[in-house]
């Protein structure tokens, strides 16, 4: 494994990866707590039809996927308001899609490889990569460590945080499109299809061992780092896909955990 | 004589075009407990949700703390909503969710000071849950997490509480524990506390007013007094009889028999 460490593009890899599962078992408390998973399925999806779009019409697909996830994002909050998000995702989320393949249709001189969007490109990483995932980090962290108390009112007791007078909606608008940004930053590292099982495992897993929500953030954190590890070197041994190895690990310890603490 | 800290008068509320709420007059003292009983439909959440300005009404004169409710600063109001409303198995100790009654008190970008977590533990001991602080809010029974959650509205250091349905789900020994409780605080805080219940049963014992809510307030009096039969029949129909079972019963609950 070491010997790898000498290749820029695994080292590259390695931090984007590290970055990435940080911020994803942080953001995998609140992913859970608030029923969210079907959300990031549905944004992550969406960001299908955003690449396709920018093949089709020449630009980079991340700039036009952000778009594409944000405003998804945007009509699943808005929609929110007044029912449950779960009608509106599974709309959008079969919509971005089809847009996604009528957009391909489209491109007649069609080369583009979709399997590196659908399934991660890890080794594609770059150095700038890396650092809009840093930003996106400390950006994400400034923002719970101000607002870390209103935000676990609001997950724990929507009803009352908004009778007491907290702005809700403002706040919850914000976690989704920190998720967006989230999501969409992780596609080239994990792909369009795994990225939110790697937002919802950790959490689920940690929520079965502790009852105090600090604990369960920070072994969140712990063990997505340790779960990306194990499925990057277990990929390079066995010459796996590695985003597939990383989202498979965490979805085996998932069942074992569940099945050791009788809870599931 | 003060002003009511809740003033209802000559109050029209409607659905689109249906009338759901008409002739309201009521009138909620500082320090008294109100108990609003009806059939369920029968108007009492939305009567609630006038209250604290979520629903607008048409017609009529509703005060709150001598405010329009829209104005009422929120943190003046503790709510207890009908159904419990916060996350299956969210992993928080007793302390921390009383703690949250402080949050908007405190103010963003502030953390709790020594004295917001003095308040949250003070209200815990006025619920008689201190000595359970640091267990998990998911091991406790339907009745100690409702005080719990009653201690969180009381941390806010609120004028007004306001109880939508409080018993709902709790045994008839919880609920008179309850209740109990309510009197207490009542007397220690001087707090007005209004609450609805469709069960005018144990409640009664224990609250200064009753008024009878189905579309239009028909009987608005003394607890103690017996609410007219007719009043009833309005209200409730002509399943009365089980209802009022304990309606006279003054020292029936439990340890006071005669």
């Amino acid at each position: 494994m070491f010997e790898l460490l000498q290749f820029e593009f695994v080292r590259n890899a390695l931090i984007a990866g590290t970055i990435i599962s940080i911020l994803f078992g942080f953001l995998s408390f609140f992913v859970v707590m608030k029923k969210l998973s079907f959300l990031t399925v549905g944004i992550s999806h969406a960001a299908f039809g955003g690449v396709a779009l920018g093949i089709l019409l020449g630009f980079n697909p991340y700039l036009t996927a952000i778009v594409f996830c944000l405003f998804t994002g945007y009509l699943i909050a808005i929609h929110g308001e007044k029912s449950e998000y779960d009608t509106v995702i599974g709309i959008l989320f079969a919509f971005t899609m089809a847009l996604g393949v009528i957009f391909l249709s489209l491109k007649k001189e069609y080369t583009f490889d979709i399997m590196s969007y659908l399934f991660g490109t890890i080794l594609g990483i770059t150095k700038s990569d890396i650092m809009l995932l840093l930003v996106l980090m400390i950006a994400v962290f400034i923002f719970f460590y101000l607002f870390l108390k209103e935000i676990i009112f609001i997950t724990f007791d929507k009803t009352v945080a908004k009778a007491s007078g907290l702005p809700v909606s403002v706040f919850e608008n914000i976690v989704i499109a920190i998720l967006t940004f989230v999501i969409v930053f992780s596609i080239k590292l994990i792909g369009i299809i795994l990225v939110s099982a790697f937002l919802i495992i950790p959490a689920a897993i940690t929520i079965l061992f502790f009852d105090n929500y600090r604990k369960v953030i920070l072994f969140s954190i712990i063990l997505n780092v340790l779960i990306f590890f194990a499925g990057f070197y277990l990929s390079y041994k066995l010459n796996l896909p590695s985003g597939a190895t990383i989202v498979s690990i965490g979805a085996i310890i998932y069942f074992v955990a569940a099945f050791v603490s009788g809870k599931k | 004589m003060t002003k009511p800290y809740i003033l209802i008068e000559d109050l029209e509320v409607k659905y689109g075009n249906k009338i759901v709420l008409e002739d309201i007059f009521l009138a909620v003292e500082k320090g008294e407990i109100v108990c609003i009983v009806g059939p369920n439909g029968g108007g009492k959440t939305t009567l609630l949700k006038v209250i604290l300005g979520l629903k607008d009404y048409t017609k009529g004169k509703v005060e709150v703390l001598g405010k329009e409710p829209k104005k009422v600063e929120k943190k003046e109001i503790g709510y207890l909503p009908q159904k419990e409303s916060t996350v299956a198995n969210f992993p928080i100790s007793v302390f921390e969710t009383v703690l949250m009654g402080r949050y908007p008190k405190i103010g963003l970008l502030k953390k709790p000071t020594k004295r917001d977590k003095e308040i949250a533990l003070e209200s815990l001991k006025l619920v008689k849950m201190e000595n359970l602080k640091d267990e998990n809010i998911n091991k406790l029974s339907g009745g100690q997490r409702q005080r719990v959650f009653i201690a969180r509205a009381l941390a806010m250091e609120p004028k007004i509480l306001i109880l939508d349905e409080p018993s709902t789900g709790l045994d008839i020994v919880a609920q008179e524990d309850f209740y109990k409780i309510l009197v207490n605080i009542r007397d220690k805080k001087k707090m007005a506390i209004l609450m609805v219940s469709h069960d005018i049963g144990v409640v009664s014992t224990f609250v200064d007013k009753i008024a009878c809510l189905n579309k239009t307030i028909h009987y608005h009096g003394k607890s103690g007094t017996p609410i007219p039969n007719e009043v009833l029949k309005k209200v409730f129909g002509s399943n009365i009889q089980i209802l009022v079972h304990d309606q006279h019963c003054k020292g029936c609950h439990r340890g006071e028999h005669v």
